[in-house]
């Protein structure tokens, strides 16, 4: 039987952030089981729908891009086909909507959870982190069925460096849940926040290499004498973690500390952040809901 | 000396008159902001100082908006003070609001699990009670059935039964046991019960003041925020009762005061209680002459009653009648002036309905300056209050039936309280009391027990008191 004994003077501490959350794990797992149990026990075709979803997403975008709007994936594969092509926007994919589904859900998720967090004191952080839980499950999921079409197109295993993408993985996972803390105690705030959220996340799409490569964008800047504007790109520190995952699965090498120095600082920065403010917040949490 | 659980010291809390979401452009938003329009702030509780110890069962009540579930709010750390401090040592489990965190679409079985989760259980732990739950709640073969197909009745069994198995040490319970029908919540209190032997502590909000005072050692009394009283149960619910009805009756308008003269005595009467004035002195004291009864162990005393205009009778009398709005029965008190320096009074129940009856006493109380009291059978001194008195107490030892109580001072008039009826609801006891030291005061008694088991009265009329009340050397 656990005891605990609190007082109101050390709840919004940021050093008890790891020891709340290792006491509620089972809290977390539990959570999340839930919103997937809830989410497809009484869809027909069940879990088969967190792999149908980007699917048909790949074929939109590879149909679209590659066949209407001929974009070549040449930076990295010089020729490449349109099996290549629809595996690397699938890899764009995978990685762009764990980060805007996660955001997005977790956005919303205290507001959505207000009856628990007004009745019941927990820690807080365990709601949006379910949230990015729940995205993170259909992510894996989807990563699982990437390697089993990577293999059957391009007929050969992806390489064994592939193995080093949950590590880089872990980068975004930092950033997702850093932002992620942010928006959801301020739209507890403002709910004008996960508007903001889902207007922004549409930008990102854009802004992200989902169905391009950061080379198409600086050939055509170049065009126009506007290569300056190049390193803008890098900015997101999505374009950064696509070309590294990239990098390694379809051009077989080690992506450069160059690339990844700005994802990992943004990483640090974000998650510092976002978890002060959501400590901060969370104990007066239950006031504004 | 057992350790307080529960340390709730100078604590305020503030909410922004504004509560829940706002949006940046409208109303207290951005714009706002910016033209310098803050909201405003509304204090919830203030200046809230107490302790709960280990294995006690507390009560708060109050009327609605003074504070009681966002003080349940602080002990259960859904949320912080804004000023003070509030320490709980072990684990809170809130019956804030029964099945809190159910999902509708999973099944009881997934939703106990869950429930239980939210309130700190490992799966390991739920396992060891989950029989129990089910079993409780009486849910049956619906268990694997998903929670939306539930009766309300049997959703609020399976949110009671989860919580109340998992075992905490302070169980925090807002006003939730007017649930389900009759026999669950017998079940309930029954279970409630247990956990109080279990050694558990309870905090019990309600507004259920019979519940309240069976099952709270103590209470306190919150209005407008501010603690009122933290003290032993009864004595807190009748000040509470007694607010109420001061609340409800404005002091001019509804307290017509009716004077009845003999000699140098004068008799007082004004909604419930007679002051005495001898030879223009003031006589007695707090509650002045007033009656009680204990019924469903509460004391009503006559303060509370609704009572009606005065009608004269003969030999210069009045009669008063107070009527009560809890129970079924009325007061007809008559009061006559008496021989020399005395007045004679006639105390008559009229019960509308069956009342239980525990006991029923008329009290004349006088100020510390009476020193000494005699009854028929002893004499003895009043012994000095002291301020660690909290209870009221009996000073005779022999409680035989007696008919003259006399309490004398040095600088006071003699006064002697004589009960003069026989009749058929049992004896009277004349007793010499010390109050507590709040009320600070001596009283003479005439005390009517049921001899341990409830008097039951029928319906009609039944007399209870006829005595007199003698001032003078």
């Amino acid at each position: 039987m656990s005891s605990e004994t609190y007082t109101n003077t050390h709840q919004g501490r940021l050093s008890r952030v790891l020891p709340d959350l290792l006491a509620h794990r089972q809290l977390l797992l539990d959570l999340i089981g839930k919103d997937l149990r809830v989410r497809y026990r009484y869809a027909l075709m069940g879990v088969a729908w967190a792999i149908i979803e980007p699917l048909l997403m790949m074929l939109v975008l590879t149909f679209v891009f590659s066949y209407v709007f001929q974009i070549r994936f040449d930076g990295l594969m010089g020729e490449a086909d349109i099996r290549t092509t629809a595996l690397v926007i699938l890899s764009g994919l995978l990685a762009w909507q764990f980060f805007s589904n996660s955001l997005s859900t977790a956005t919303e998720s205290l507001v959505d959870n207000r009856s628990l967090i007004t009745k019941v004191h927990f820690p807080r952080e365990v709601i949006p982190l379910a949230s990015i839980g729940v995205a993170l499950v259909n992510t894996v999921i989807g990563s699982i069925l990437f390697v089993i079409i990577y293999t059957t197109l391009l007929g050969t295993l992806p390489p064994l460096a592939i193995l080093l993408i949950p590590f880089l993985f872990l980068i975004q996972l930092a950033i997702v849940i850093g932002l992620s803390l942010l928006t959801a105690c301020l739209n507890a705030q403002f709910r004008d926040i996960s508007y903001m959220v889902n207007a922004l996340l549409m930008f990102g799409f854009y802004a992200s290499p989902v169905f391009y490569e950061p080379a198409l964008v600086q050939a055509r800047l170049t065009e126009r004498g506007l290569e300056h504007w190049y390193p803008l790109l890098f900015a997101n520190p999505l374009c950064g973690l696509i070309t590294a995952y990239r990098e390694i699965l379809f051009h077989h090498q080690l992506p450069s500390l160059n690339i990844l120095a700005w994802p990992i600082i943004c990483a640090v920065l974000v998650l510092g952040i976002g978890l002060k403010i959501f400590r901060h917040q969370s104990p007066t949490l239950a006031d504004k809901l | 000396m057992p350790k307080p659980v529960i340390e709730v010291s100078q604590v305020r809390k503030d909410y922004r008159s504004q509560r829940g979401g706002r949006v940046l452009l409208g109303k207290r938003g951005l714009s706002d902001w910016i033209r310098g329009k803050r909201s405003t702030i509304s204090t919830a509780l203030q200046d809230i100082d107490f302790t709960v110890e280990a294995g006690e069962a507390f009560g708060i009540i109050g009327a609605n908006g003074s504070g009681k579930s966002t003080l349940l709010k602080l002990i259960s750390g859904v949320t912080i003070p804004s000023q003070g401090n509030v320490t709980v040592h072990g684990r809170v489990a809130s019956l804030l609001e029964l099945g809190a965190g159910f999902h509708p679409m999973l099944t009881g079985r997934e939703n106990i699990y869950l429930n239980a989760g939210i309130l700190g259980l490992t799966h390991a732990e739920v396992d060891s009670v989950f029989e129990d739950i089910v079993e409780f709640s009486g849910i049956g073969a619906y268990i694997d059935k998903p929670v939306d197909t539930y009766s309300s009745g049997m959703y609020v069994r399976l949110g009671f039964s989860v919580a109340a198995y998992t075992n905490p040490d302070i169980f925090l319970i807002d006003e939730v046991l007017a649930v389900g029908d009759e026999a669950f919540q017998r079940k309930c209190r029954g279970r409630i019960g247990e956990l109080i032997e279990e050694g558990k502590t309870l905090v019990f909000v309600s507004h259920d003041l019979e519940l309240v005072n069976s099952l709270c050692q103590r209470v306190l009394l919150l209005n407008e925020g501010k603690m009122v009283l933290n003290d032993r149960s009864p004595k807190v619910i009748e000040h509470y009762l007694h607010q109420i009805v001061s609340d409800e009756i404005p002091e001019d308008a509804a307290h017509p005061k009716t004077n009845i003269e003999c000699g140098n005595l004068r008799a007082t009467f004004s909604q419930g209680q007679i002051r005495l004035t001898y030879k223009e002195e003031q006589l007695t004291h707090g509650l002045h002459v007033y009656t009680s009864i204990l019924t469903h162990t509460l004391w009503n005393d006559s303060t509370k009653l609704r009572w009606e205009q005065s009608e004269s009778i003969d030999h210069g009398g009045y009669r008063f009648i107070g009527i009560s709005r809890r129970f079924p029965y009325q007061l007809i008190w008559e009061v006559r002036p008496g021989t020399q320096d005395s007045i004679d009074m006639d105390i008559t129940i009229e019960c509308s309905g069956n009342l239980r009856l525990q006991e029923f006493h008329t009290s004349i109380c006088l100020p510390t300056a009476y020193t000494h009291w005699t009854s028929d059978h002893e004499a003895e001194a009043f012994e000095e209050l002291t301020p660690s008195q909290s209870d009221w107490q009996h000073l005779n030892t022999n409680y035989a039936h007696g008919h003259t109580l006399e309490a004398s001072s040095d600088t006071q008039p003699k006064v002697r309280f004589l009960s003069n009826l026989n009749n058929e609801n049992g004896p009277v006891c004349m007793t010499p009391i010390n109050t507590d030291y709040y009320e600070n005061a001596r009283v003479l008694q005439a005390l009517r027990t049921g001899n341990q088991s409830p008097i039951h009265l029928t319906p009609g009329q039944h007399h209870f008191f006829s005595g007199s009340i003698q001032v003078g050397q």
